[in-house]
């Protein structure tokens, strides 16, 4: 059994209705999926501190609307689907600018640009080091331009690796219009980064 | 011959197994280095990706976080305010409670206990009594000593 599938096992007495999602269960949940939930906010914010408290915002909102989970969905496509929620209304406000500029939230982006990380490996010179770490910013900040929609369906495929049908069934999509979201989004970038 | 459409590119990148821009792109120099270069380029950003999610201390300390905001109850549930509603159903209690039967609804004070000969205190009856053998009347056997 690989760890999918020992996974998908541990999930299903989560599956169950509302009223047997226990805080025993809640606990478990949140224990499993908490990294999932917390990358996927990272990838919408790219700041830990700020995907941490949003991850917190997440289980929080989880539980309290734990009454209307009613099994339809797997645990993890519904933390999913709200964090996703959570992410993109995030990046709304931030981009009004308001939260961002009364709570300072965004200390590692000094001059509107979030810190890239080290992206060269051990071979390769200072030059091409400078040169990856360029590319990799201009590829960062065409993903945060995309539409919500391009950028979680985006965000979900090549950050995640989730495949296209689970995509679909968390944004509550039809697999086709995850196909096009996400041509539109890869086309952007080929556009604009190649 | 025309190169590859955004969908086109869009499977090229994405699926794993055999794609059918492989075709294609084994005979367009340019295309193959368009799908090579955004391939890199989607590696190097779930790599970054990959290195800004901390390390194992940071998901316990996360988990006692998300427990602790679990923990704390909305303001209406906050101490001072169940003391205080308690007071308040108190009062309420006090107000609606019916009064009990024989007391003065006005709030009047009881009416006094008219004495009676049996409530008569013993120093008394022995008074009557000493009085009545002074005039000569032996008190009644059946009176109250």
């Amino acid at each position: 059994m690989d760890a999918r599938d020992e996974a998908a096992e541990l999930l299903l007495p989560l599956a169950a209705p509302a009223s047997l999602l226990s805080d025993e269960l809640f606990e478990d949940l949140l224990r499993m999926h908490q990294k999932r939930v917390f990358r996927v906010l990272l990838g919408w914010v790219r700041d830990p501190e700020m995907a941490d408290s949003l991850t917190q915002e997440c289980f929080l909102r989880a539980y309290r609307g734990r009454a209307g989970f009613r099994g339809d969905a797997s645990p993890e496509t519904w933390l999913i689907r709200i964090a996703v929620n959570i992410g993109r209304d995030h990046v709304k406000s931030r981009r009004s600018g308001f939260w961002r500029r009364l709570l300072s939230l965004d200390r590692s982006d000094a001059e509107g640009q979030v810190a890239v990380p080290e992206v060269a490996d051990r071979a390769s010179s200072p030059e091409q080091a400078v040169l990856a770490k360029e590319r990799l910013a201009r590829v960062e900040r065409r993903v945060e331009s995309l539409s919500p929609m391009q950028r979680a369906v985006f965000q979900l495929r090549f950050l995640e690796e989730m495949p296209l049908e689970e995509i679909a069934r968390t944004l509550g999509l039809r697999i086709g219009t995850v196909k096009v979201h996400l041509a539109r989004a890869v086309g952007a970038l080929r556009r604009d980064v190649a | 011959m025309s190169h590859l459409t955004d969908l086109e590119v869009c499977a090229a990148v994405t699926e794993r197994s055999a794609s059918p821009a492989d075709a294609h792109l084994a005979e367009c120099a340019t295309c193959r280095a368009e799908v090579e270069a955004l391939s890199r380029d989607l590696g190097a950003l779930s790599a970054a990706h990959a290195r800004r999610v901390p390390s194992e201390p940071f998901w316990m300390k996360e988990r006692a976080a998300v427990r602790r905001r679990l923990n704390t109850r909305p303001p209406l549930f906050r101490p001072s305010f169940a003391l205080g509603a308690l007071a308040a159903a108190a009062v309420l209690a006090a107000l609606v409670t019916p009064p009990r039967p024989g007391a003065d609804p006005a709030g009047a004070p009881p009416p006094r206990v008219v004495a009676t000969e049996r409530s008569q205190p013993p120093d008394d009856a022995l008074l009557l009594e000493a009085e009545s053998l002074v005039a000569g009347s032996p008190a009644p056997l059946t009176s109250p000593l």
